[in-house]
């Protein structure tokens, strides 16, 4: 991995800028290699599993906080996942995250449905195309909430994150037909919901 | 205003986690990592005490054989628990990680030719964690104490040298050093962040500091 070797320069390059003082311990590659794998990880596959958690009902705060569970669950297994099955792996453990706080969220009587803050988007954005995302995400999540949670899951990963249904079937655990046609149904309920919407 | 089904899709694939969220999602991540790999670094012999640890068990061992003859060792014998107890104490399991620095193991002076001397409980402060100093650095800079940011960050660069945040605290540096208004040398800080690290969550950031090259 580049990282690593960045690593190696920017500890020199550290005590230059910084003055820290010289270290005795020398660097090691193994730990610096692995953090940098894993801060690139972590780094690609965050938005990911960030929203595939507020698809899946969590409000922005506590997706936020899934998130971390979800990527402290992953990496404690990540050597034995092949890097090609990552995001349906994410994806199953998400789904569990999202299961779970949801329940716990029922337990304690806590409303999903309120408003979330805005979340951060690039500054270069459109302002009113940051609303009107709100605004289609916010329509988006009352709908999805609705929707039966089988065909859930399965619309969420396929329809919105455009997963495969190999990938889907590893994530739901559940066989190819039957994303197949949990898809077919989700997309039918959603299109129903959606002109509903459009027409009251 | 009506939102057709692709607006709906094309809106939910274009949410991002915030900025914040990223950064501790980070943190959070790479310190749980580090701390699961601790077990093993604690293997290998890594403290320059490893040789005085060695010599008290066979001091204990030669004496508890009745070996009389090496009499400075025969005080270990009483000693030795006590000993490997303060060594114990002050060489904590972070002390030990590879990236602890030379400031985390205080220096116990352990000399067991002088019995009289009192036995060594030195039990270091509690030491910040990385996750700690970032948290204060980040509410020092959000309170407008740059200065005791800055501080704040010597501290965390001296006690982790090869620490697994390095570089959230070096964009934490940049930020320390616009709001203590020395654009220039933050603008350095961020070019040099830049060329080590091209791709880092922080570029867009960094960029923006940096100017135009």
């Amino acid at each position: 991995m580049g990282a690593a070797l960045n690593d190696h320069v920017h500890l020199d390059e550290q005590q230059r800028t910084i003055g820290a003082p010289v270290a005795l311990v020398p660097a090691t590659p193994t730990r610096t290699t692995n953090a940098a794998a894993l801060r690139s990880f972590v780094e690609t596959h965050a938005d990911f599993v960030f929203r595939v958690l507020r698809r899946l009902g969590l409000p922005k705060d506590s997706a936020e906080d899934g998130a971390q569970k979800v990527f402290l669950i992953a990496t404690s297994k990540l050597t034995s996942i092949d890097p090609s099955r990552h995001r349906a792996f994410l994806a199953g453990i998400a789904s569990n995250v999202a299961l779970h706080a949801r329940r716990t969220f029922a337990r304690r009587r806590e409303d999903l449905t309120g408003d979330d803050t805005l979340t951060d988007r690039a500054n270069d954005d459109d302002p009113e195309q940051i609303l009107l995302d709100r605004e289609a995400r916010a329509t988006l999540d009352r709908l999805l909430a609705a929707m039966p949670e089988d065909l859930r899951e399965v619309f969420v990963l396929a329809e919105i994150e455009e997963l495969t249904m190999a990938e889907v079937a590893e994530a739901c655990s559940i066989p190819p037909g039957t994303v197949a046609s949990r898809l077919r149904r989700a997309r039918a309920w959603f299109e129903q919901a959606a002109r509903d919407v459009r027409s009251p | 205003m009506k939102l057709s089904t692709n607006d709906l899709l094309r809106a939910a694939r274009a949410e991002r986690l915030s900025e914040q969220g990223r950064e501790r999602l980070l943190e959070a991540t790479l310190l749980a990592s580090a701390e699961s790999n601790v077990a093993p670094t604690l293997t290998p012999p890594r403290s320059g005490l490893w040789w005085l640890k060695l010599c008290i068990i066979v001091g204990g061992v030669s004496a508890t054989l009745g070996g009389a003859a090496i009499q400075p060792w025969g005080t270990a014998r009483t000693k030795a628990p006590h000993l490997l107890q303060g060594l114990h104490d002050a060489a904590p399991p972070e002390a030990l990680k590879e990236n602890a620095g030379p400031m985390d193991a205080p220096s116990a002076t352990i000399s067991p030719q002088h019995p009289s001397a009192p036995t060594v409980s030195v039990r270091p402060a509690p030491r910040k964690s990385e996750a700690e100093f970032l948290a204060s650095i980040r509410i020092q800079l959000k309170e407008g104490h740059a200065a005791a940011a800055s501080h704040e960050l010597s501290s965390y660069f001296a006690q982790y040298p090869h620490g697994q945040l390095q570089l959230e605290a070096r964009v934490l540096r940049v930020r320390a050093l616009q709001a203590a208004s020395n654009q220039a040398q933050a603008i350095e800080e961020a070019r040099a962040l830049l060329r080590t690290y091209p791709s880092n969550p922080y570029r867009m950031e960094l960029e923006q500091i940096a100017g135009p090259p």
